[in-house]
């Protein structure tokens, strides 16, 4: 049986079908909720043929940067060429966090799974939070 | 106690907390709560202590009908500070596509996600894609 997390976790970047249309998730996006104590802002780029998500976690006094994780995009159908969704999959050291995201009515859904691997007692646990987008691309690089 | 956004700081781990994560709250068999669905019909979970396995059947029309079975890679509580496994990621390889489940429990339903990602484009006339399902407990189960 095939483990995706293992495969994510190896640092496999995936190419995006360039038929695909990414207009509707490249861009910037904020946490719906001012007080979010989660993820506050998510940024796709799209760099080459790779599309990249930025994740910037709640914080005092700044937001902390989890830095570029390469991100694998979905269509709503096999006959689509619109992009929805995508997923991604972030290796900190003493936690990792899978993301899946979804648009719906032009909000992005994010879902985590977060595993602590540091022995600190925190209980591996979910999340769903809620994001609009700010700033719609405007470069490629 | 190192973390990358305000939500995972933890002053003190509870007494009380259980980081084994027992998934027993998914066992026994669910029904998708759409008739007509072309995806997945049918979830059954089967616990063994801390482990759960996870079968899919599809109607054979868009999906297989035997997906055969896969064991979660991550079990997830509602928070930080432990419970009972409410989420879970699992992964199917049918072959010609590699499938990454996300599975969490909401208001006594089953709610998964599924990523397919085709491992042979077939020159590009199928995008990968996303889909969304929910499942009721099955009166038998």
């Amino acid at each position: 049986m095939s483990n995706p997390i293992s495969d994510e976790a190896a640092g496999t970047t995936f190419a995006v079908e360039r038929t695909l249309d990414l207009s509707a998730l490249l861009g910037d996006w904020r946490n719906t909720n001012d007080a979010a104590t989660g993820i506050v802002r998510l940024v796709l780029t799209l760099i080459g043929d790779r599309i990249f998500l930025r994740v910037f976690g709640a914080g005092h006094p700044g937001a902390f940067d989890w830095g570029d994780a390469p991100a694998e995009v979905f269509a709503e159908l096999p006959e689509s060429m619109q992009a929805t969704s995508f997923t991604s999959h972030y290796d900190l050291g003493f936690m990792s966090v899978w993301l899946q995201t979804y648009l719906a009515k032009g909000v992005l859904v994010v879902v985590s799974f977060n595993r602590f691997q540091d022995g600190s007692g925190r209980a591996n646990y979910f999340g769903k939070e809620f994001f609009f987008r700010s700033q719609k691309p405007v470069a490629v690089k | 106690m190192k973390h990358l956004r305000a939500q995972d700081r933890l002053e003190r781990i509870g007494a009380d907390a259980r980081p084994s994560l027992s998934p027993s709250e998914f066992s026994g068999t669910w029904v998708n709560t759409n008739t007509d669905t072309p995806g997945i019909t049918h979830v059954t979970c089967t616990v063994e202590g801390d482990v759960l396995r996870v079968r899919l059947e599809g109607n054979g029309s868009s999906e297989p009908s035997g997906w055969g079975e896969a064991t979660a890679e991550l079990l997830c509580a509602a928070s930080i500070h432990g419970g009972p496994a409410m989420s879970f990621i699992a992964g199917f390889d049918l072959g010609f596509k590699k499938v990454q489940a996300g599975a969490n429990l909401n208001q006594g339903l089953l709610v998964m996600a599924f990523y397919h990602s085709f491992q042979n484009h077939g020159g590009g006339s199928r995008s990968n894609y996303f889909s969304r399902e929910f499942f009721h407990r099955a009166a038998w189960s």
